[in-house]
């Protein structure tokens, strides 16, 4: 691992529970009836943005489906997608919490 | 580049997306300031004169594009803008408002700092000496002051403008391809699409041809690419 790429491990690290709050709002907000659509779309899009940049690519694209479903007033589909994101996003959790874990490309 | 380092804003909400930008560009000699909405982006750009602002589109209140545009009232800072995918039009607005170039959220952080680095040191077509100006049927381009006057009234031109309409007017009819404006421009580390030329040079002709459907000084060899002057 390069060095720059162990400071963006670090700073993954740094904001893992940042990243945890948002995923937590984004399932509340999907799952309350009827859905937050505000709060939902923020969340998405503020964990697509920085999960895809942060080189989590899979938990960023699931995560990104979501917001497109959202955005295309498609609530249902948004919903579907929600626990293929939350099993993606468990393995950047359990990655960035055990240090010898595998890294996700 | 000169010897004092250049001055990078990031105008960024996000602060895990400011932290990584901080992380990637610290240890590269800029000095860095950042902002976290638009109001606070603008002042400090009034306060340090950045040569160089990446600025998130997606801001609260003010939005990136206005921000841009605001912006460009008082700098002529490369301007590269952070779009989300969903925001597709977004980066055709921000570069007409007068941003440089754009980056996809989310981002590759190693394509995103070599994108910085190589607008930081574009080369410039300096094919004249220093004062020497190239004047063109009312257009004189003043090489070595980066300015431009048409029938003698000064034209804002953002630094890729000027860019553009300086490498063009180096070699009067010469073609020049979309790659080869873009390797000027960006140097090799560009990697984005060749739309962003056509952009620049649809805004490049809106200030300096009377009528930019029938232009006097940039013409589009179709497709090849641009050529300055001659039919």
């Amino acid at each position: 691992m390069s060095e720059l790429d162990a400071r963006i491990r670090a700073l993954a690290k740094r904001f893992l529970p940042e990243w945890r709050e948002r995923a937590d709002a984004l399932e509340r907000a999907l799952l309350s009836d009827p859905v937050d659509l505000p709060t939902a779309e923020d969340a998405a899009h503020q964990l697509a943005g920085a999960l895809g940049s942060f080189g989590f690519g899979e938990s960023g694209a699931a995560v990104r489906a979501i917001e497109a479903a959202l955005r295309a007033g498609d609530q249902a589909g948004a919903i579907e997608s929600l626990p293929g994101f939350r099993a993606l996003f468990g393995i950047v959790r359990a990655e960035l919490e055990d240090e010898k874990g595998p890294t996700e490309v | 580049m000169s010897s004092t380092p250049p001055r990078i804003l990031v105008i960024e909400d996000a602060p895990d997306l400011r932290a990584l930008l901080r992380a990637l560009l610290a240890d590269d000699g800029f000095e860095l300031h950042e902002a976290p909405d638009g109001a606070t982006g603008l002042v400090l750009a009034q306060e340090i004169q950045p040569d160089l602002v990446i600025l998130d589109v997606g801001l609260p209140v003010i939005d990136g594009v206005e921000v841009c545009r605001r912006l460009r009232a008082f700098s002529d800072a490369y301007v590269l803008m952070l779009t989300g995918r969903a925001e597709e039009t977004d980066k055709l607005i921000g570069l007409s408002v007068g941003a440089d170039d754009y980056v996809t959220k989310p981002f590759s952080p190693r394509e995103l700092a070599a994108r910085v680095k190589a607008m930081l040191r574009r080369p410039r077509a300096n094919v004249d000496g220093p004062g020497t100006d190239r004047t063109f049927d009312g257009l004189r381009i003043d090489v070595a002051g980066r300015r431009v006057f048409l029938d003698e009234t000064e034209v804002a031109m953002t630094k890729s403008e000027f860019d553009l309409l300086d490498v063009l007017s180096a070699s009067p009819g010469r073609i020049l391809t979309r790659a080869q404006l873009l390797e000027h421009l960006w140097a090799r580390e560009w990697t984005g699409d060749d739309h962003v030329i056509d952009v620049h040079m649809a805004n490049l002709r809106r200030k300096i041809e009377s009528d930019p459907k029938h232009p006097r000084f940039v013409h589009t060899v179709r497709g090849v690419g641009f050529r300055f002057g001659g039919r």
